[in-house]
């Protein structure tokens, strides 16, 4: 969802508002593992993957886009995480966590694909996901990454209110 | 398993995490949840009482509205989801209910 987003700022803002005091925003959004990078441009490519931004910052409330950029999350939340400390001084620091299902996902064939592998291949990669070790792997592999911002408790708010 | 039956168990899977994640931040039944840009797999089919909508309208969706204007009032949810995008689902129908193909 965050990708699509033509103003990130805008939705921060309002997410700022609307969000009680030990809230929180959770997104799953595509993430910027080794996989992710050769997996998104080439295979999702009805959206653009770029890790590459302009000069402009994609929190600054000028910054507008008509097209998704899969990696906007990358830009918000962790090349200018400093901004957005600064500027949504409500929120705490975005913590960012690889999922292990990136594998899976992928051979699932997703909306478009058949499945690459059977049912039984399928579930032992998701057995494997839940050990540790298995996890901490396949999270190198991820394609998607979980965002969880939790709203400060007691503190000054910077809100559009 | 059918073609859609494995697509789904990986979809699954990823909604128990954010649901594990919510419990992990609240522990409290009575929670206001709003997800944005739901397409056509919402959260609230898991979480019933979530608030789940888009800027589409679908009859899967219990809510139509803009991420970058929410109509909630100042500090009236507790949490707000958007998971990944699946509004080009096929049909555009119940993911839940849809037969495996």
């Amino acid at each position: 969802m965050f990708h699509h987003l033509s103003s990130p700022s805008k939705f921060l803002y309002e997410a700022q508002r609307v969000i009680v005091q030990s809230g929180a925003i959770i997104l799953i959004e595509p993430s910027t593992s080794v996989m992710a990078r050769i997996i998104y441009p080439n295979l999702f490519a009805t959206e653009d993957y770029s890790l590459k931004f302009g000069s402009q910052s994609v929190l600054s409330e000028e910054w507008y886009s008509a097209k998704p950029n899969q990696a906007l999350s990358y830009a918000a939340f962790k090349l200018e995480r400093n901004r957005f400390a600064n500027q949504f001084s409500g929120f705490g620091v975005p913590k960012l966590f690889h999922l292990p299902s990136g594998i899976r996902y992928l051979l699932s064939g997703g909306l478009n694909f058949r499945p690459l592998l059977g049912p039984r291949t399928m579930k032992l990669i998701r057995s494997i996901e839940k050990t540790t070790i298995g996890s901490a792997i396949l999270r190198q592999l991820s394609l998607h990454w979980m965002i969880v911002i939790r709203r400060r408790v007691n503190r000054s708010m910077a809100t559009t209110e | 398993m059918a073609k859609n039956e494995v697509f789904r168990e990986v979809v699954n899977d990823i909604q128990t995490q954010i649901i594990d994640q919510i419990k992990s931040i609240h522990s409290t039944q009575s929670l206001r949840i709003a997800e944005i840009g739901s397409g056509a797999i919402p959260l609230s089919a898991l979480l019933p009482g979530a608030i789940s909508g888009d800027i589409v309208f679908d009859t899967a969706l219990n809510a139509q509205f803009d991420a970058e204007h929410l109509p909630f009032r100042s500090n009236s949810i507790d949490v707000l989801v958007g998971q990944i995008c699946f509004t080009t689902y096929q049909a555009q129908v119940n993911f839940y209910t849809r037969p495996s193909a």
